[in-house]
């Protein structure tokens, strides 16, 4: 489990983590004491920012673990998203509106209006599904080979973290700031070679009532995958169908991991 | 000329060593080893000279995680890249993840070799009406896809103009597969390129451009573990490791051969002067073998170790022999030894001249310089060793004759075997005990397991030094699977290439369906199609002016300058294609980075390298033979060093006969001339098959198995081990079956040399060539066993087997023989055995007899000139019926085998029924004949071995008269038996006079009853002779017809039949007339004798080449001849 406090070093009260790491650090007592000898003189005016930030940092890990607490006691969650692109090659990001639907180990995602793309993810595959295409792909979960794939099929499944573990597992938490009652958590992969991939992914939530208010991937070559969360419903019963792939006989499905 | 060659050979030497030594080049490619025209081979050099990058040095690299490689493999390769005078280029990445934008001139080159139609429909997707509905779908296609490879492709290809046929197959220039060939999937494990920027064509060039490149590496000091591998690492390991191998196996053999002469002599100048010649002989002999081969083979330079551990035994023996026999000076110990050391040498180097037959060029060349060097090592030791080391014993005797040249090859007379040691009969006991124990327990090996061949290429390779041990890791790591089978197409020019590509695609195609094969991979797709271009050209040249439309349609549909390259760099390389003249090619870096992996061209030719996998782990090289030979008929050269072995196997196996048979006869003649006894040629044989099923024994609780290298070591064996049966039983001969005295100084000399043949062939095991080092175990260990059985059971076998002694005959008062001088006499030809003559019946019967005569003539000139010694004999014998003259004696009795050999014919012919013969008779002489045969007192026929005296038996029953010829029996039994019914057929009777005395009482009783009988003179008895002049001579002559004459008063009638070319001469001297009662005296007997012989010596001179004398006649001259 990654402490919250050196992570806050980055985001701009490094001298006063430092400072904490340093004290933490310490275990020689002569060297505690000379320390604590010296800063004490020189660093009283430091404390009040110290107690702020101290506080401020323990509200963020409370936050978290509520958020994941209630993340971990949800049945299910729907909602409508809107998702922009922003790529290199584009003077302007795209934008395509869609909904999603969320189950324990399952979700269903629709790009698009009518849906263009639409995602499902059981536990044991994913299916990507093309309508105008009449095309679906299946990447079977327990038969891919490590790599690049892997990770990012893993990442795409961490990118909605259901709880503390599965998202600390897979990302570690570089920072995390709150705007608007939504508090940002920006993510980044552990796995080096995910990281040439996605560079950071970046999940936001309302503070109020936990739900899910954004979602961005940061892409190793500068694009930008942002989805933004409105109408987000909690523990509504949804249709088990909806997490199943009904494809008509003309459709072609192919397994691209399989060469 | 021969005497500028005695003064000047020495000169002459050195200049041809200095020669041999400016020619001389050492080549390190193993594939010169081998066949040059076996396809398998063929393949596997253009494979080298093409796809295998010289100048390329593949830099492996393990850190403990992938973000320390990565950073390290980058760093190392910007230090690389600085060494600009070291280093043309360094790769450690996909090189278009460098240069992207290069990649747009392979796709656009691609597309140019698309079919016309395909790139004709290209040209309608980009017309200007078409250009919006795409970059729509584009877009539409970024805003929904979820596949990464969807997003990014498009980004850069928002026109979709990499959808093409070509990239179907190659959809894997992704960031996945090409990283695969720089990186472990963990990425721990990172490989660099680097290609040099110097030529590496010698294998010193690699190793000073490795030691600069080491140190640059060397500074870098990551931590990382770094290894190198790639052609210039292979060629300098192989160099090092090939004058590691001389310089070890050299330096260990002579100190064994130092240590094992000192051992057994204690004597520093020998040894010192031997080590002093044998490095002199091997440097010439590499020199020589420049001369004659120019450049050797590094497997070839095995020779030197196996030519050390040969080449002493010749010195050895030679100096053994110098030591056992103080007395004899050095040009007689010469003579008495050289023989069996030339034989030695020849044999030996006709069994390494044979391994040129064995089809590995490399061996052969090993085999010819160690034929030269065993050649120099016998003149060498034979004329130079002793002379130094005793100084004393140079100059031969004052009275001794004159060695010939042929006296080298010929062993001195032997003095048969006398007065045997009688060993005690428990160590014979236990000798045999012992050779049954070997054979019963090898055989129990045998019975269970036999050594298996492995058919693979392992033999060829290497002991795996560091640059296999990488490439091992690198394959391994980067999950490459294992070593395919390369396929190999060339041509004149692209199109040839292309139309041998599709060819050997249906035949791959219809393999991969029999599970021959599993898969393939032809780089059908990335070859260019002359026609496909020619016929796309002005297509091109129209889409090379579409660049501006094509950007604005982008910056129309939201897209900026960076979706563009991919798109610019296409449509450059269509505009080049359309001003193109010939076939194009792509040639940014990228391009050629990718293609070289698998084109080559040349200005004469083209190739093109395809990959194919076997169905299994374990290539079947059998079954893929015939797809092999289908491809091959298409100049398609499927090879790789599965295949290579199999193939070279094969080939060795099939000329494994053309190997051993000829080495087979070459024991077996070598063993004939040395012993011309089918006894010791057995025992010979018998050691050479124990050693063999000891050696196979060995190999199988060894595990050891054969393999096309090892396999030439049974010729080898044979040559070099039929040496010790060679010493061994000339020298039991010598010493007359001496077992003790034999060990003491052959068998000690032996095992001295025994051990250092061991030892030459020993220290190849530490060769770095795996098939040489299986070879040198497999020589040492069946030359060991040769040695071995040779020295300590063969003696024990040959007293067994070997024929007992005969007791010399005792010194004889009337022969006036001095005292103390035996007379022996000299064995008869070997010819006289029941089974030659019944071979020489049957060819009587079945070849004309002119034709057989002539063949008989040949023989008779051959042995004139192998067996001079007992030819001798005859010279010797007709010495004083041309008054002393060698040369008119020489003559006639070269003459005289000549006739023999056509009198044996002649004789064939009559026992074989052919009774009609031409006399050329007188009939007054005839009459004497008749006149004797009136008095009814019976007639005593005398003749000599002169001419077809055989032939009087036929003669006398034609003319009504049954003659009984009086003889000894003949050396065979079976021969006596033999003719004694070939005469009965033609009406001659045999009476066999031996020891028996009371023999003669039947013959006086036939003679009394008027019987007609037949007796030779010429020859001297045994004992009981009169001392007589004959030729003016001394002459030992039985008195036999004189005491027949007195016993019976018989007619003594002189009678002898020559050959003439028109038929049989026929001579009936006068009676021998003479006063019975005088006759009761001895001397007056001995005149008789006197008189008769002089009547016959006309006759002798007349017809002096039908005169057959092979035994000598004159009195002492046995003893003269036993002495030379």
């Amino acid at each position: 489990m990654v402490s919250i406090h050196s992570h806050l070093g980055r985001t701009g009260v490094a001298p006063v983590s430092k400072i904490i790491s340093r004290l933490n650090g310490i275990k020689s007592q002569r060297q505690a004491r000379c320390l604590s000898c010296g800063w004490a003189r020189r660093s009283l005016w430091i404390l009040p920012f110290l107690a702020v930030s101290i506080s401020r940092a323990a509200d963020y890990d409370a936050q978290f673990n509520q958020w994941f607490a209630v993340q971990t006691n949800l049945q299910s969650w729907a909602g409508d998203f809107t998702q922009t692109r922003t790529l290199t090659v584009l003077n302007q990001p795209l934008v395509t509106r869609g909904q999603v639907w969320v189950k324990p180990g399952e979700f269903r995602w629709e790009l698009g209006q009518p849906a263009q793309t639409i995602v499902l993810r059981r536990p044991d595959q994913l299916l990507i599904i093309y309508p105008r295409l009449k095309r679906a792909e299946k990447y079977p979960l327990d038969a891919v080979p490590t790599g690049p794939m892997r990770d990012a099929l893993a990442l795409l499944d961490a990118s909605l973290p259901r709880d503390r573990a599965t998202m600390e597992k897979n990302f570690r938490l570089l920072s995390a700031t709150e705007t608007n009652s939504i508090l940002q958590m920006t993510l980044q992969p552990r796995s080096d070679a995910a990281r040439k991939f996605i560079g950071e992914v970046v999940v936001g939530f309302h503070t109020n009532d936990f739900t899910i208010a954004a979602t961005e991937m940061k892409f190793a070559d500068g694009s930008r995958l942002r989805n933004d969360f409105t109408n987000v419903v909690l523990n509504q019963p949804i249709e088990p169908k909806m997490f199943e792939a009904d494809l008509p006989p003309d459709y072609s499905v192919v397994e691209p991991l399989k060469k | 000329m021969s005497s500028f060659l005695k003064r000047w050979w020495w000169a002459l030497l050195i200049v041809m060593t200095g020669i041999g030594l400016v020619r001389l080049r050492f080549d390190v490619d193993i594939l010169d080893l081998l066949p040059p025209d076996e396809p398998t081979v063929q393949g596997l050099k253009l494979y080298q000279q093409h796809f295998t990058n010289a100048r390329e040095l593949i830099v492996t690299l393990r850190a403990p995680d992938s973000e320390t490689a990565e950073r390290l493999a980058g760093e190392l390769a910007d230090r690389l890249r600085q060494q600009t005078n070291l280093v043309e280029e360094v790769t450690w990445q996909p090189p278009w993840m460098e240069r992207p934008d290069q990649l747009g001139e392979l796709l656009g080159w691609l597309w140019f070799n698309q079919s016309p139609g395909d790139f004709a429909a290209l040209t309608n997707r980009l017309a200007p009406g078409q250009l919006k509905p795409t970059l729509d779908e584009t877009r539409e296609l970024l805003a929904t896809s979820m596949s990464p490879m969807d997003l990014a492709r498009r980004s850069f290809d928002p026109f979709n103009l990499l959808t093409m046929p070509a990239l179907a197959n190659i959809s894997g220039i992704s960031m996945d597969q090409g990283n695969q060939m720089f990186a472990s999937a963990d990425g721990k494990f990172r490989v660099l390129y680097v290609q040099s920027a110097v030529d590496l064509t010698s294998y010193r060039a690699c190793a000073s451009w490795l030691e600069k490149i080491h140190a640059v590496i060397a500074e870098l000091q990551s931590g990382a573990i770094v290894h190198f591998t790639g052609r210039p690492v292979f060629v300098e390991e192989i160099a090092t490791s090939m004058q590691r191998d001389m310089s070890h196996s050299v330096g260990a053999t002579a100190i064994i051969i130092a240590l094992l002469f000192w051992l057994t002599h204690r004597r520093w100048l020998p040894m010192l002067w031997l080590l002093a010649l044998l490095m002199l002989i091997l440097i010439a002999t590499l020199a020589l073998g420049g001369l004659v081969l120019g450049t050797v083979s590094v497997v070839a330079l095995g020779f030197a170790a196996v030519l050390l551990g040969l080449a002493v035994d010749y010195a050895v023996v030679h100096y053994q022999e110098a030591l056992a026999y103080p007395q004899m000076t050095v040009p007689e110990i010469r003579r008495a030894i050289a023989p069996s050391i030339l034989w030695a040498a020849i044999t030996t180097i006709s069994a390494f001249l044979v391994l040129n037959l064995g089809g590995l060029p490399g061996l052969g060349q090993l085999g010819s310089l160690v034929a030269i060097g065993i050649a120099l090592s016998a003149l060498v030791m034979v004329m130079i060793y002793l002379p130094p080391l005793f100084p004393d014993r140079r100059q031969p005797c004052p009275n001794q004759t004159p060695f010939r040249w042929w006296n080298y090859f010929v062993a001195p007379q032997e003095v048969p075997v006398t007065g045997m040691v009688s060993a005690e009969k428990s160590s014979h006991r236990a000798v045999f005990l012992l050779t049954g124990l070997i054979f019963f327990s090898a055989g129990a090996v045998l019975c269970f397991q036999r050594p298996g061949l492995d058919r693979s290429g392992n033999a060829l390779q290497p002991a795996h030094g560091e640059a296999q041990q990488t490439l091992d890791e690198m394959t391994a790591e980067l999950g490459l699977p294992p070593q395919p089978l390369w396929l190999i197409i060339s041509g004149r020019d692209e199109s040839e290439v292309y139309r041998r590509l599709t060819n050997a695609e249906i035949l791959l195609n219809s393999a991969v369906t029999n599970q021959l094969i599993g898969h393939y991979l032809l780089p059908d797709t990335l070859w260019p199609r002359a026609e496909y271009q020619a016929a796309n050209r002005a297509t091109a040249a129209g889409l090379g002016k579409k660049g501006p439309p094509l950007r604005d349609a982008l910056s129309s549909a939201g897209f900026n300058t960076n979706a563009f390259v991919l798109t610019a760099e296409l449509v450059r390389t269509w505009s080049r294609a359309g001003e193109s003249k010939s076939v194009m090619w792509p040639t940014n870096q990228v391009s050629q980075w990718l293609l070289k992996r698998f084109v080559a061209r040349t200005p004469d030719e083209c190739l093109v390298m395809g990959l194919i996998y076997p169905a299994t782990n374990k290539v079947d090289a059998a079954e893929l033979t015939a797809l092999s030979r289908q491809l091959a008929q298409n100049h398609a050269l499927l090879s790789g060093w599965e295949l290579l072995g199999n193939a070279t196997l094969k080939r060795v196996q099939s000329r494994m006969w053309e190997v051993v048979t000829p080495m087979v006869a070459l024991v077996l003649l070598s063993l004939w001339f040395a012993f011309r006894r089918a006894t010791e040629i057995l025992l010979g044989v018998a050691v050479l098959c124990l050693s063999g099923v000891c050696l196979l024994a060995t190999m199988v609780l060894a595990g050891w198995t054969w393999n096309l290298m090892n396999l030439m070591a049974v010729p080898l064996m044979l040559g070099t081990g039929v040496d010790y049966t060679l010493f061994i039983q000339l020298a039991l001969r010598r010493h007359g079956g001496d077992l003790v005295a034999v060990r003491c100084s052959v068998g000690r000399a032996l095992l001295l040399c025994g051990g250092t043949a061991v030892a030459g062939f020993g220290s190849l095991v530490f060769s770095s060539n795996l098939g040489m080092a299986s070879l040198g175990k497999v020589c040492a260990v069946g030359i060991g066993a040769n040695m071995l059985i040779s020295v300590f059971l063969l003696p024990a076998w040959w007293r067994l087997f070997s024929p007992k002694s005969k007791v010399q005959s005792p010194k004889s008062e009337d022969a006036g023989a001095k005292d103390g001088e035996k007379s022996t006499r000299a064995k008869l030809p070997p010819f006289y055995r029941a089974g030659l003559w019944r071979l020489g019946l049957v060819a009587a019967k079945m070849i004309p007899a002119g034709l057989l005569k002539t063949i008989a003539a040949a023989l008779a000139d051959f042995y004139w000139i192998i067996q001079r010694q007992r030819c001798e004999v005859v010279v010797q014998n007709f010495l004083p019926v041309f008054a002393g003259d060698r040369t008119a004696a020489e003559k006639a009795a070269r003459a005289a085998h000549r006739n023999f050999a056509a009198k044996l014919v002649d004789l064939w012919c009559v026992e074989g029924g052919e009774t009609g013969c031409n006399w050329l008779t007188n009939s007054g002489e005839l009459e004497i004949i008749h006149a004797a045969r009136r008095r009814g007192r019976g007639t005593l026929f005398i003749t000599l071995h002169l001419g077809n005296w055989e032939h009087g038996g036929l003669l006398l029953n034609q003319l009504g008269i049954r003659l009984t010829i009086l003889t000894q029996a003949e050396p065979d039994d079976g021969l006596t038996d033999l003719r004694k019914a070939a005469r009965a057929r033609y009406g001659v009777d045999t009476l066999i006079i031996g020891d028996d005395g009371f023999a003669f009482v039947e013959v006086i009783k036939q003679l009394q009853a008027g019987a007609d009988l037949a007796v030779s003179l010429d020859r001297p008895p045994e004992r009981g002779g009169v001392p007589v002049e004959f030729f003016g001579q001394p002459f030992a002559a039985s008195l036999a017809a004189a005491e027949l004459a007195r016993a019976s008063g018989c007619a003594l009638v002189g009678v002898t039949i020559v050959r003439r070319p028109d038929g049989y001469a026929v001579k009936v001297l006068p009676e021998f007339t003479y006063d019975r009662k005088a006759l009761g005296n001895r001397e007056a007997r001995r005149e008789l004798t006197q008189q008769i012989l002089r009547a016959f010596e006309p006759e002798i001179r007349k017809d002096i080449d039908q005169w057959y004398q092979f035994t000598p006649i004159w009195v002492g001259q046995a003893s003269r001849l036993s002495q030379k």
